[in-house]
């Protein structure tokens, strides 16, 4: 069945350190944000989602705070960045069936005004089942994306370098972004210089620490053919969990191979025929693997396909985060995941910025991979169709 | 297992059906769960099998040997750590970590076995270590005791030692008295400044309170101080640590040979002057000893006992029976200009030196140094012990020049007492801040040699400082300064704190196959 869901409005918060901001003020603010940016208001919600990291009860301390009085369809899916990523997803089937009309999803931490530190709040780490097991272990994402930056490149070769390429492509597009936390164009040798952190990966193949967020309006059809805004249809979302399978795991791919499949399939195309992608940039190696795993090169290949300069808009074959992502552009409550999102339907509708701008092309792709690839995860694809 | 205390981790929280699994890990064994309907072994532990939801399970011993899958190493950590996915031999993967082992080294299928480390409510937790830093371990302790059972030998001949005079109460003589007292040794401490003596004084009382406090119903032995060296008179052994100056140290045993009884032993803590000269000047050269304490003299293990060319047997086995039993590690050696540790280590700095004329930078040596099982590189050192202004005084004395030492020492730089040295450091701290003014002056070095300077590989620093620690290693055992090869691994782990898992320098040497 082809999908009847548009993205009506986009917001990201321009805010990189929001002091003296509250987290309910800054989600008040985006969802405000991305209507405006509609064209509708409060009173035209009656679909909400938000992610565990929303203070209080998630969706009802919101739905209070933001003046959500209209609410029948609510869903606090949390995934990590790719939580609305599944949020697009889940409202997309709400709309499909008549659950709700006008769905506004929202985002927004402050893990720099709050000193919250790398990890996701929201998240009860003491109750983890394999804790017990694993207290030596420090928990943070960069060793577990170290390692699979390690593994990827015993495996196929891949160098530091092509990792950096991944940093520098996203640099060359973070210097048009005015909002971008880091706006200076860095090369591979400067990626390579900078401090390793997590060997094999540098302080710069790291994405940068925001506050922040940002929010998505979608509509049904027929609403989105009043506004005033350019079309832009959701043609396909996948998303899908893959974790360490009692020790049988390996990490050389995501679930992005699953969810990326099963958009595809919905929206009818191949990813022949996108040509620009967000795709989730916790580290440089995350671009690199998910490269493979949706297909836009062959497995083992990411490195070199982003070291060819792919990744660079009007220079390679696929542009991707034109925004600066979030190695240089924003990482808001370290969850990428928004951003993504935003900067995908900016390009569907002509609205990025002119020299990132891809010219002349129909569908874009938004993916995010929540959670460490290293061990559990949840992975969320969409695609999204200038009409 | 290593130098340092363990750390000690998070504590655990149990549940009742891991109960096994604490039990094992007690014991020093890692069990796993298996399924018995599907025959295979999964991690982590949980009743029901994720693999197939049988609640038909039960624990088996693994056998801790496993692979390495894949790892990341955590920069800046107090010990060698790298977050690792381990393969057991079992099959299953599991998230851990590998620690106190060569990380540089590290690679992809490595062996790894579990050991057991405390956690803070006392659990054991089970971590990796590779086969090979094992196998260094095994050695370094095999070396060290090789090296105290040949100490014990001297025993047998020993003279009885019970008063013991320490000349020169500067910072060595003060941790040097700190070492006998804490030993049950009454020491009579001599200076011929009343103020530095004032200051050792109180200085040590304060290190016995902290003693007697620690050690139920001991009250430490007596300390008398005077200016008078005359006073040393009826000592056994009197350790000289004055100035390094041979005029004053020969000045010095000429008084105390006038006082002391002829089989009183005379020792001295030089580290550069040559023992045969000062031993020489001596109407008894036979009761002459180097015994060369390492900074902070109460707590570094090592001591070189100095071997002259006209010392009586006697001599030498009582220097090492006090050694051992003011719980030092005796290593003896032969004369030479600074003995086999310092010779080392001076020839390991020179070539540190070298390499930043042609590209590194300070930081880069001591990070590589550090991941070679040092507790500190050799500029962090040089900044701590003022090794700058000890350079430019040396020379002084021999004429060879050094520009770039000759600069830091002209701006003030140095070391850690003055806050710059080559490194820069926030007013009462002791880590090293990189400086962009020493990475200035270093380039202009490399520019004034003629050297064009180029970006060296972490593998080349590291393999030419532990070429150059070999080559001079060899050196010491080709003139016979040295016994054993094994000594100088001991030397560097007792005395500059050389980390087990690594062996030493000439085990490392013997690794890359350098034996000639
Ligand atoms: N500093 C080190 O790391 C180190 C390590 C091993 C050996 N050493 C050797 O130890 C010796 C002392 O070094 P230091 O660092 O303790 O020096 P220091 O300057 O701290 O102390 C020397 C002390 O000797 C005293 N002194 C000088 N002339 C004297 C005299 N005629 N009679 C009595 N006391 C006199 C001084 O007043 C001073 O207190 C030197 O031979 C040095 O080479 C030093
Ligand atoms: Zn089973």
């Amino acid at each position: 069945m082809r999908s009847q869901t548009f993205v009506a409005g986009i917001f990201e918060h321009p805010t990189r350190k929001a002091d003296g901001a509250t987290v309910a003020q800054l989600h008040a603010e985006v969802a405000l944000g991305a209507l405006a940016d509609a064209g509708l208001t409060l009173s035209d919600v009656d679909g909400y989602f938000c992610g565990a990291d929303a203070p209080g009860l998630g969706v009802a301390t919101m739905a209070e705070y933001i003046g959500l009085d209209r609410l029948r369809y609510v869903d606090g899916t949390e995934s990590g960045g790719s939580s609305y990523l599944l949020h697009v997803n889940h409202a997309a089937r709400a709309i499909a069936e008549g659950k709700c009309d006008v769905a506004l999803i929202t985002m927004a931490d402050t893990p720099l005004a709050s000193k919250g530190g790398l990890m996701l709040s929201g998240v009860d780490r003491s109750k983890l089942p394999a804790l017990p097991y694993s207290v030596a272990v420090p928990a943070l994402p960069m060793y577990g994306y170290g390692m699979v930056a390690r593994r990827h490149m015993h495996e196929f070769g891949t160098t530091p370098e092509q990792l950096a390429w991944v940093k520098v492509a996203a640099s060359q597009h973070a210097q048009y972004n005015p909002n971008a936390k880091l706006q200076n164009v860095v090369t591979v040798e400067e990626v390579l210089a900078s401090p390793m952190v997590a060997d094999p990966l540098h302080r710069l193949d790291c994405c940068v620490v925001t506050d922040g967020g940002g929010a998505l309006v979608l509509v049904r059809e027929e609403i989105a053919r009043t506004l005033s805004r350019p079309l832009v249809r959701l043609a396909g979302a996948g998303e899908a969990v893959k974790h360490s399978s009692g020790g049988t795991y390996e990490f050389t791919s995501s679930a992005g191979v699953r969810s990326g499949a099963d958009a595809f399939a919905e929206a009818g195309i191949t990813p022949m025929d996108i040509h620009y992608a967000s795709l989730y940039d916790s580290f440089t190696i995350t671009v690199i693997v998910q490269l493979e795993d949706l297909g836009f090169c062959a497995r083992g290949q990411g490195g070199v396909f982003a070291s060819n300069g792919n990744l660079v808009s009007g220079v390679g074959r696929l542009a991707v985060n034109t925004d600066g992502g979030g190695l240089c552009n924003n990482h808001p409550g370290n969850k990428g995941g928004i951003p993504k999102l935003v900067e995908a339907v900016r390009q569907s509708r002509g609205e990025a910025h002119p020299d990132v701008q891809v010219p002349n092309h129909e569908f874009t792709l938004a993916h995010a991979t929540g959670a460490m690839m290293s061990s559990y995860h949840v992975a969320g694809t969409t695609i999204f169709q200038a009409v | 297992m290593s130098n340092r205390k363990p750390a000690r981790h998070p504590a655990p929280t149990h549940v009742a059906h891991d109960e096994p699994f604490w039990a094992a890990t007690a014991r020093g064994e890692l069990v796993i769960k298996h399924c018995l309907p599907c025959d295979r072994s999964f991690w982590y532990p949980r009743p029901h099998c994720p693999l197939c939801g049988s609640f038909d399970t039960e624990w088996r011993a693994a056998s801790g040997r496993g692979t390495v899958y894949s790892f990341s190493v955590v920069a800046n950590a107090p010990r060698p750590t790298a977050v690792a996915v381990i393969e057991l031999a079992e099959g299953p993967r599991m998230t851990t970590v590998v620690v106190d082992s060569d990380l540089a080294d590290l690679r992809i299928d490595d062996s790894v076995i579990v050991c057991f480390e405390s956690a803070e409510d006392d659990s054991m937790v089970p971590v990796f270590t590779t086969e090979s830093a094992q196998h260094a371990r095994s050695y370094a302790a095999a070396v060290l005791a090789n090296c105290e059972e040949r100490a014990a030998v001297h025993e047998a001949i020993a003279a009885p030692i019970t008063k013991v005079t320490v000349i020169g109460a500067g910072s060595m003589g003060t941790g040097i008295a700190k070492s006998f007292l804490s030993n049950d040794f009454a020491v009579h401490l001599v200076d011929a400044d009343q103020a530095a003596l004032e200051r050792a004084l109180s200085d040590i009382q304060e290190y016995l309170s902290r003693l007697t406090s620690k050690r139920e119903g001991w009250h430490g032995p007596t300390l008398t101080t005077s200016i008078d060296i005359d006073t040393a008179a009826g000592s056994q052994l009197v350790v000289e640590a004055v100035w390094e100056d041979l005029a004053l140290k020969q000045e010095i045993f000429a008084k105390l040979e006038a006082v002391v009884s002829p089989s009183c032993i005379l020792a001295t803590n030089t580290s550069t002057l040559d023992i045969n000269a000062l031993a020489a000047s001596t109407t008894h050269p036979g009761r002459v000893v180097g015994m060369h304490f390492f900074s902070p003299a109460h707590v570094m293990p090592l001591l070189e006992i100095v071997e002259g060319a006209e010392i009586r047997p006697e001599t030498l086995a009582t220097a090492v029976a006090v050694a051992r039993s003011i719980g030092k590690t005796p290593v003896i050696v032969g004369v030479c200009p600074g003995f086999a540790a310092n010779r080392m280590m001076i020839a390991r700095n020179k070539e540190a030196e070298h390499l930043l004329l042609e590209g590194a930078l300070p930081q880069q040596v001591d990070r590589v140094s550090r991941a070679m099982g040092l507790p500190m590189g050799p500029f962090e050192m040089l900044d701590m012990a003022g090794g700058i202004e000890v350079n430019v005084h040396r020379r002084r004395a021999t004429g060879e020049e050094d520009w770039l030492v000759d600069a830091l020492f002209e701006r003030g730089r140095l070391g850690q007492k003055t806050g710059r040295g080559y490194y820069r450091y926030k007013p009462g701290e002791r880590s090293p801040i990189p400086d962009q003014e020493v990475t200035d002056l270093i380039l202009e070095a490399s520019l004034r040699e003629g050297i064009e300077r180029r970006s060296i590989p972490d593998q080349e620093v590291r393999e030419r400082l532990e070429r150059v620690l070999a080559m001079e290693g060899k050196a010491l055992l080709d003139e016979g300064i040295v016994a054993r090869s094994g000594d100088l691994d001991v030397i560097w782990r007792q005395g500059f704190g050389w980390a087990d898992w690594s062996g030493g320098p000439m085990y490392r040497a013997t690794l890359q196959g350098w034996e000639s």
